[in-house]
């Protein structure tokens, strides 16, 4: 089987196990083969499964024989960000200090019911610790590298779900997006990614960030990817404390439903700074092919961004504080020394913090009567050099590291569905992505949009960093 | 007349670090202390910001939502 394969979009190669042209199998052993080539250059793999993704390949090629259904995503690889339980593996979330927790007991939620839509786990993905991170670096397992070029950051903190899907060694990935961590390393890596509303994917059996503001959801290469994937892992479970029990959403059979009816706007105010040329040139690409003109303010996006600045410093803080008292030089120092101003603050803050995410939450809901979907930036830029620190905003320097998410974390503040679609920047020829933002709920119309961009051109373009065949 | 809460302009993170690092029984070393200082500053600048917000003086409305009774 040609290499080539692996750049095929998972619903291709569900579709060729269903027809008989492939076996799973087969297409397994292909992508084992090319993680072998690639991995050690994008360090995206920290753990493979490859014993049992051979085993469930043989097993799922013998059932389609006997006449069974496999599935829609039949044969279908897929790979996690290492916060999600596998059985039989310790949880890293991307840390040293979790090498002593026991093995997982069982897998995450979410891979479970990707394993029964025929999809087959390939191994974990390298994060930045704790997932306190934007740029995929990692002092314990190594950074992770941008397949579109290798001395530039992959994005995070699911950096290893960004990497690995773009670079055509996990067809399907799952991340966690707390303040950006699905859509910076979309962003960065050129695909599409999935960060649905606040409550709908449940975390059972994942390590937590920021219980306020945590998401699961998936990475992929094409939106109907997006949309299989989500379609399985859409479902209410009880253990996960904010998830919502709501209908699921059939967003596949939405896609193709076009825009003529959709009220889309540009996001302004906050979202429209002249200081980020590469992301206001993208936003406008995308409003030039949704012939979008109307601007909107999104009225409290500073401060609700503050808010959820200070809601994941003190959440993170207070989970890890006994392990900040007691062995503070077992983190990485990047995350370590947020973690340690993050457990000084007042509680006033916190509070002040939640009421005014509630305060926002409202202002928004109320613009949503007037406009169906939002377009913003994903990153302010795209991917920065490996260990490059410092990024202008409004012409003051600032720390590179908590501002990648600039434009993610007033989305994810309040929950908001956002599909990251992927652009091209011109001159540095780079990917660098675009929020495509709608209500609560409202994940059909985040794809609908996505869809009708890809159509357009926007499509998950082939990484220049990297060997493709 | 209700009055909006104000976050002081004033914020000496030196020495806020210095009172509060033994209160919640954090040991602070001379390489992480000057990150330490700048990110309470980063903290403080965005309270500043969340606390500009005109919010209803008579209400606590807080965005998370206790269920009783639910398990988990």
């Amino acid at each position: 089987m040609k290499p080539a394969i692996c750049f095929h979009s998972a619903e291709e190669l569900a579709r060729s196990v269903h027809k008989g042209v492939h076996n799973a199998a087969d297409i397994i052993e292909t992508f084992i083969q090319r993680i072998e080539v690639t991995n050690s250059s994008l360090n995206a793999y920290t753990h493979l499964t490859i014993e049992w993704a051979r085993e469930k390949a043989r097993a799922l090629d013998q059932c389609r024989k006997q006449g069974g259904e496999p599935g829609p995503l039949a044969g279908v690889p897929f790979a996690v960000k290492n916060l999600f339980d596998v059985e039989g593996e310790i949880t890293l979330a991307g840390s040293e200090i979790n090498l002593e927790n026991p093995a997982a007991q069982q897998d995450a939620l979410l891979i479970q019911r990707l394993e029964r839509a025929g999809a087959i786990l390939l191994g974990s993905l390298n994060m930045g610790e704790y997932a306190y991170d934007f740029t995929g670096e990692n002092a314990h397992f190594g950074n992770c590298h941008n397949p579109w070029n290798l001395g530039h950051m992959s994005g995070g903190s699911s950096s290893g779900s960004g990497a690995a899907t773009a670079a055509g060694i996990a067809p399907i990935s799952l991340g966690s997006d707390t303040n950006g961590s699905i859509r910076v390393p979309s962003s960065l890596c050129g695909i599409f990614g999935l960060k649905p509303t606040y409550g709908c994917l449940p975390r059972s059996g994942s390590y937590p960030f920021c219980d306020s503001l945590d998401h699961l959801g998936p990475m992929a290469r094409t939106t109907r990817d997006l949309a299989l994937s989500f379609d399985a892992l859409q479902g209410f479970d009880a253990e996960d404390h904010a998830c919502v029990d709501k209908p699921k959403l059939h967003t596949l059979d939405e896609l193709d439903k076009g825009i003529d009816n959709l009220r889309i706007a540009r996001a302004g105010g906050y979202f429209i700074n002249r200081d980020f040329p590469q992301a206001m040139a993208a936003v406008e690409r995308v409003c030039d092919l949704l012939d979008v003109t109307e601007v909107l303010d999104i009225p409290g996006a500073e401060a609700g961004r503050s808010a959820a600045f200070l809601i994941t410093n003190m959440e993170s803080s207070s989970l890890h504080l006994p392990r900040l008292q007691n062995r503070p030089q077992d983190y990485d120092p990047d995350t370590r020394d947020r973690f340690l101003a993050g457990a000084m603050l007042p509680a006033a803050w916190y509070l002040r913090a939640q009421r005014v995410r509630h305060w926002y939450h409202q202002q928004v809901l109320a613009l949503f009567e007037h406009v169906d979907v939002l377009i913003a930036p994903a990153t302010p830029c795209t991917a920065p050099r490996i260990g490059e620190k410092i990024l202008s905003i409004n012409g003051q320097p600032q720390p590179l590291r908590p501002n990648l998410g600039y434009f993610t974390q007033p989305i994810s503040a309040i929950g908001l569905p956002v599909c990251a679609v992927p652009t091209i920047d011109e001159e540095s020829g780079m990917p660098i992505g675009v929020q495509v933002i709608a209500a609560p709920w409202r994940e059909d119309l985040c794809l609908r949009v996505a869809t009708h961009l890809e159509s357009q051109g926007l499509q998950a373009p082939l990484p220049t960093g990297i060997a493709i065949d | 007349m209700p009055q909006k809460p104000e976050c002081p302009e004033h914020f000496d993170a030196e020495a806020y670090l210095d009172f509060m690092a033994p209160i919640v029984g954090l040991s602070i070393d001379e390489v992480s202390r000057p990150e330490v200082i700048k990110l309470l500053q980063t903290a403080h600048n965005m309270a500043s910001i969340v606390y500009s917000v005109p919010l209803d003086d008579t209400a606590i409305d807080l965005a998370p939502v206790f269920v009783p009774g639910r398990k988990t």
